[in-house]
């Protein structure tokens, strides 16, 4: 691992990171502050499956996330380049390449319990879950609770805290 | 995780790994471990689509993002220029740079294309910019790309020795803001932009900027009288109606008032005199932009627009219309195929009216321009081998039609090395003053037998053709260390029908009491220049980035035969032979910046400055810049910058024709943002 302890102090880490790292770290953040229902499992020891629909723009970063555990389920990223059979996904990512076409995808799952996340500019007004956006040179998120209760999933307050509320 | 232990992985994976380490700044480590606060304060970059792309061109390519000209402290383009390898940056006076990539720089440099947003910012009154009318606020800028090397089959005429395209942000992506950056010698900039959103698919943004430059030194020492006023404003509206279009509307007006220093000819002792010209210039734009996307792989977009223009300054005196319509379809024909095609028209419709020295026949003039272009990138073997064919035809008014093609070869033989070679060909048209224009230059003492005093002009030529350049380029890039990347490319350019000067003697005219004595604009010189370029980045730590341009540029000339007398423009030592810039980045703490820049100019001993065989000698020089930037907030940033802080005020350049050098001298300013 490149980060030592020193970097979390706060004080050393000011440098600039790939956007992407970020972002797949958010993405596995989020994961631990969403309550799946149980349907969305087949077992108690199901993976978690995190889907990047369509263009993946992670490259390496996806990487970070293989061997991560969330609430004693491992994680698994998977790679859907048609953007179709998402329904096996339980955190579906779609790419900004994916602007012409995310409102299909989303129409496609939005009845399932899929966590989808999106850095397409208002995603979530659009009836996307949670939207990533870059503001200065911080990247920030914003929530549509509506979308996700729709999809039955509970969102922590500690996350919808941090957020920009925007339905 | 690290880029060297992904084995298994897809090649999409180790692309895109390659991307993010190439870059530089964006190390890819594991930040699992950060929770969502953590992660919320963290700085990114943006390793957009085409940053990516820029790691497996088949050309010389260098991009300078937004975070480059911020931690710089550069305020302005030209000076943001000189972050990239190949460009040959120098100020002339406290309104004025010659810029040019890879030789051949003047005042009036002729050998380059820039791009604002797709616009081309040229002027066709000579084929060269006015850098300091090109004035956006720095703020706005996404990136700027910088293409040595030919670029004209892809973007056009007059891309002969490289591309310089500016790109600003989306206006979604910029925020309210206000900029006050003030120092000493005075130099003022006030920027004020709003932005803001007009229902669901549509941002905008206004900006106004007023920038009050003082004036550099002359070579005694003294102010140069060369102060330069600028108001500028404009806006940019996005609008995303649909999931497959998208429309951006852009304009801008500016208005300027400066002064300068000439040297002008006079026809009594000394044969010179210094002339105070006060010059205004002005000028707006209006751009828009469709694109469609078809299908996943199939996009189309059409772009048009207007652009005025207006100068009157003792040289020239002009009012410069131009409309431009440009059509592009990219799509891929089949799995190994991606074409990109394009048909361009654009009109000029001009008036030129007399100055104190020159002036520019027919006075008024309409003309136009038309091209069409192709490219097809073949995947010879996936992910391996890839070659790019593509060319255009063009044609204009003054040389007919013109055909510009290239071929490009990319080798990724491993995961971390990638080689290319181009050759290509471009032309530089002829100018509307190439074509028409008289310009008094120089006053020579009398002579026998007449014991007249002369005087010498520049005499357009309706039979000056373009200049051509065959262009050999190789490159290669590397990531020998995951946060390591090299970047070297050589070039061997072979030039033809470069413009020299033809000495007449046979059409010297006696006036009263002088000699006119004309030299005419001939396609003269041959010229081969050659060299390396090498760019290298190292993220030393995840909180001190490292950077290093070095350039290397020689040239050769020959007279072509048959001309009586010729008067080269440009001779071997008239471009500095290398330049250096070490740049050093530090985070010292995440919101507190220190950042060093040195850059290293050799000399230039043998400009060419007026037309009777006078030289100019330009030492070499080092330039030490600094910058503190502080954050105190998330909204403001506080930065103290210096400039030139070591040795004493130097020159950097002396304009081609009328010379008066005048000095560089240490500047320290500070600057205030604020984003609200």
């Amino acid at each position: 691992m490149l980060l030592v302890g020193s970097l979390l102090s706060g004080a050393a880490w000011a440098s600039r990171f790939d956007e992407y790292a970020v972002k797949a770290a958010y993405l596995y953040n989020f994961a631990k502050f969403v309550e799946w229902p149980p349907e969305a499992f087949s077992a108690t020891d199901s993976p978690l499956v995190i889907c990047i629909a369509g263009d993946n723009p992670f490259g390496a970063a996806l990487e970070a996330l293989r061997d991560k555990v969330v609430e004693s389920r491992s994680v698994e990223v998977r790679h859907m380049p048609t953007a179709t059979g998402l329904d096996r996904c339980n955190v579906v990512f779609i790419g900004r390449a994916e602007q012409g076409r995310f409102k299909t995808v989303l129409a496609g799952i939005a009845h399932l319990p899929i966590l989808t996340v999106s850095d397409i500019s208002d995603f979530a007004q659009a009836g996307g879950m949670i939207g990533l956006f870059e503001t200065g040179q911080h990247i920030r998120f914003n929530i549509n609770i509506t979308a996700a209760r729709r999809a039955n999933l509970k969102l922590s307050s500690q996350l919808l805290k941090l957020a920009t509320i925007v339905g | 995780m690290s880029c060297g232990n992904v084995h298994g992985v897809a090649m999409m994976l180790v692309i895109g790994c390659m991307a993010a380490v190439g870059q530089g700044w964006s190390a890819t480590p594991d930040l699992t471990h950060f929770d969502i606060e953590d992660l919320m304060q963290i700085k990114v970059v943006s390793a957009t689509k085409v940053e990516q792309a820029v790691e497996d061109t088949a050309a010389a390519v260098f991009v300078i993002t937004q975070d480059d000209i911020r931690r710089s402290g550069v305020t302005n383009i030209p000076d943001a220029l000189r972050l990239a390898p190949g460009v040959q940056v120098a100020r002339i006076d406290a309104n004025k740079w010659a810029i040019t990539i890879r030789g051949f720089n003047g005042r009036f440099a002729n050998k380059l294309l820039v791009l604002v947003d797709g616009r081309s910012i040229y002027t066709p009154a000579f084929a060269g910019v006015y850098w300091e009318i090109q004035d956006l606020l720095l703020e706005d800028i996404e990136r700027i790309e910088v293409i040595r090397g030919p670029g004209a089959s892809l973007w056009g005429a007059n891309a002969v020795n490289g591309v310089i395209n500016i790109i600003t942000k989306p206006a979604r992506e910029t925020q309210n803001l206000l900029s006050v950056t003030t120092g000493n010698p005075e130099n003022t900039i006030i920027g004020l932009r709003h932005s803001g959103q007009l229902g669901e698919d549509a941002h905008y943004r206004f900006y106004g900027k007023f920038l009050d430059q003082d004036d550099l030194l002359d070579t005694q020492g003294q102010d140069a009288e060369d102060d330069w006023r600028l108001s500028s404003g404009g806006f940019r509206l996005d609008w995303a109606p649909l999931d497959r279009d998208s429309f951006s509307l852009q304009g801008g007006l500016f208005d300027e008032s400066l002064q300068q220093n000439f040297l002008i000819p006079s026809l009594t002792s000394p044969f010179s005199q210094l002339m105070r010209d006060k010059a205004q210039g002005s000028g707006g734009y209006l751009q828009g932009r469709w694109e469609r996307v078809l299908s996943d792989t199939s996009r189309l977009s059409l772009q048009m627009y207007y652009q005025n223009q207006q100068r009157q300054d003792a040289i020239l005196d002009f009012d410069i219309d131009t409309f431009d319509l440009d059509f592009q379809h990219a799509f891929a024909l089949n799995e190994q195929n991606k074409l990109i095609w394009g048909l361009g028209y654009r009109r000029y419709s001009d008036d030129y009216r007399q100055t104190v020295l020159g002036s520019v026949t027919p006075s008024h003039l309409d003309y136009d321009l038309f091209s069409a272009f192709v490219q097809d990138q073949i995947d010879l073997i996936p992910q391996e081998l890839e070659l790019t064919l593509g060319a255009r035809l063009e044609h204009n008014d003054f040389s007919g039609w013109e055909f510009q093609p290239n071929v490009r070869l990319l080798w990724s033989p491993y995961a971390k090395h990638r080689l290319w070679a181009a050759v290509s060909r471009a032309m530089r048209t002829p100018s509307r003053f190439d074509n028409g224009g008289i310009l008094s230059v120089v006053a020579a003492p009398p002579q026998a037998p007449l014991n007249l005093p002369g005087l010498v002009f520049f005499q357009g030529n309706s039979e000056f053709i373009p200049e051509k350049l065959t262009a050999y380029e190789l490159g290669y890039r590397t990531w020998p260390a995951e946060r390591l990347s090299l970047d070297i490319a050589a070039f061997y350019n072979n030039y033809d029908d470069l413009h020299a000067l033809e000495r007449r003697n046979d059409l010297i005219t006696l006036e009263d009491g002088y000699l006119l004595v004309p030299d005419l604009f001939v396609n003269a010189v041959r010229s081969q220049t050659y060299g390396f370029e090498v760019a290298t980045n190292w993220q030393a730590m995840d909180w001190w980035r490292l950077q290093l341009a070095y350039s290397y540029l020689r040239m050769k000339f020959q007279n072509k035969p048959g001309y009586s007398e010729l008067i080269p423009i440009f001779q071997e030592d008239s471009q500095p032979r290398y330049q250096i810039s070490l740049r050093s980045g530090f985070d010292i703490r995440h919101n507190l910046e220190f950042d060093l820049w040195l850059y290293y100019v050799d000399e230039m001993p043998e400009l060419i400055v007026g037309t009777l065989e006078h030289t100019a000698a330009v030492d070499a020089y080092v330039s030490v810049n600094a910058r503190i930037g502080w954050r105190p907030r998330h909204d403001l940033e506080l930065s103290l910058m210096g400039a030139n802080l070591l040795g004493p005020p130097h020159v950097e350049f002396v304009q081609e024709t009328y010379p008066f050098p005048e000095q560089v001298e240490r500047s320290i300013y500070g600057q205030i943002k604020w984003s609200f």
